[in-house]
């Protein structure tokens, strides 16, 4: 184990909201997080397809360092699809609350219909995740 | 934006019938280990070998010290196992399996907990390790 993964806590935090949305934007003054256009459904006339979003996740309860990642999978197969890990950041008191907007590089994979999910780690405790389902547009 | 990530984008297959919304600030958080799956392909395998539980979905309690999952194929179904409860969850994929185990857990802590004044010695055990793992809140 290295250094870096012994200062991570063990202290599990809350996950208190997490949204699938188009894309998003932060107030440069204020750091106030917009999202636009949150959804938990997929329409889409073929696939397989793809789609430019975010996901925006908050929580309270944490102290200490965190590593946080988040796993987009396909549900029924258990794919991961992609994957994120952010760098070690601390958080210091267990009543703040925190929250991140990740708005993904790259368009994400949607091979076929179904369900996907995104799941929220922390150092690897597994906090929660969001559905989206993937459907065909009649 | 780095030729690799460009690759890796222009890899992903299926094309996207949503264009990326524009004029919005990116990304909140550093991310610097983002991996993406072409080919439509795992990046992680589709069953971890284990997993730490943060979280047991019911808004009534909170986990203090994560729990360790194993999974087991079986037959069609994955088998979540929390060694330390000596508790299973079913489903037919990961995600099933764990708010299976979730269930059984939350469901353990309150039937244990009216009968605390009369376990037996085995139950007395399992009662004081969830005692000591999981808080409730009002």
């Amino acid at each position: 184990m290295t250094n870096k993964e012994q200062a991570l806590s063990k202290v599990v935090p809350y996950l208190l909201a997490i949204l699938v949305c188009d894309s998003g934007n932060i107030d440069r003054n204020s750091g106030k997080k917009t999202l636009v256009g949150i959804f938990d459904r997929v329409l889409t006339k073929k696939f397989p397809t793809s789609r430019w979003l975010s996901v925006y996740f908050k929580l309270i309860d944490a102290q200490g360092n965190y590593q946080f990642k988040v796993q987009y999978a396909q549900v029924q197969t258990g794919k991961i699809l992609a994957e994120i890990q952010t760098d070690a950041l601390t958080i210091e008191s267990r009543l703040d609350t925190r929250d991140f907007l990740i708005t993904y590089p790259a368009p994400l994979a949607i091979p076929e219909k179904g369900q996907y999910e995104f799941r929220i780690y922390a150092n690897d405790m597994f906090l929660g995740r969001a559905v989206v389902n993937a459907e065909l547009r009649e | 934006m780095s030729t690799t990530m460009k690759q890796t984008i222009e890899s992903i297959k299926g094309i996207s019938d949503e264009e990326p919304l524009k004029d919005v600030l990116p990304f909140v958080i550093p991310r610097d280990k983002l991996a993406v799956t072409d080919e439509f392909s795992s990046i992680s395998p589709t069953l971890p070998s284990t997993m730490l539980l943060g979280a047991l979905r019911d808004p009534r309690l909170r986990l203090l010290a994560p729990l360790t999952i194993t999974f087991e194929r079986e037959n069609n179904d994955i088998v979540a196992y929390c060694e330390e409860l000596e508790e299973f969850g079913f489903g037919t994929h990961l995600t099933e399996a764990i708010q299976d185990l979730q269930v059984t857990i939350t469901e353990l802590y309150f039937t244990l907990k009216e009968d605390s004044s009369g376990l037996g010695s085995h139950l007395t055990r399992v009662w004081n390790s969830l005692s000591q793992k999981i808080k409730e809140v009002a």
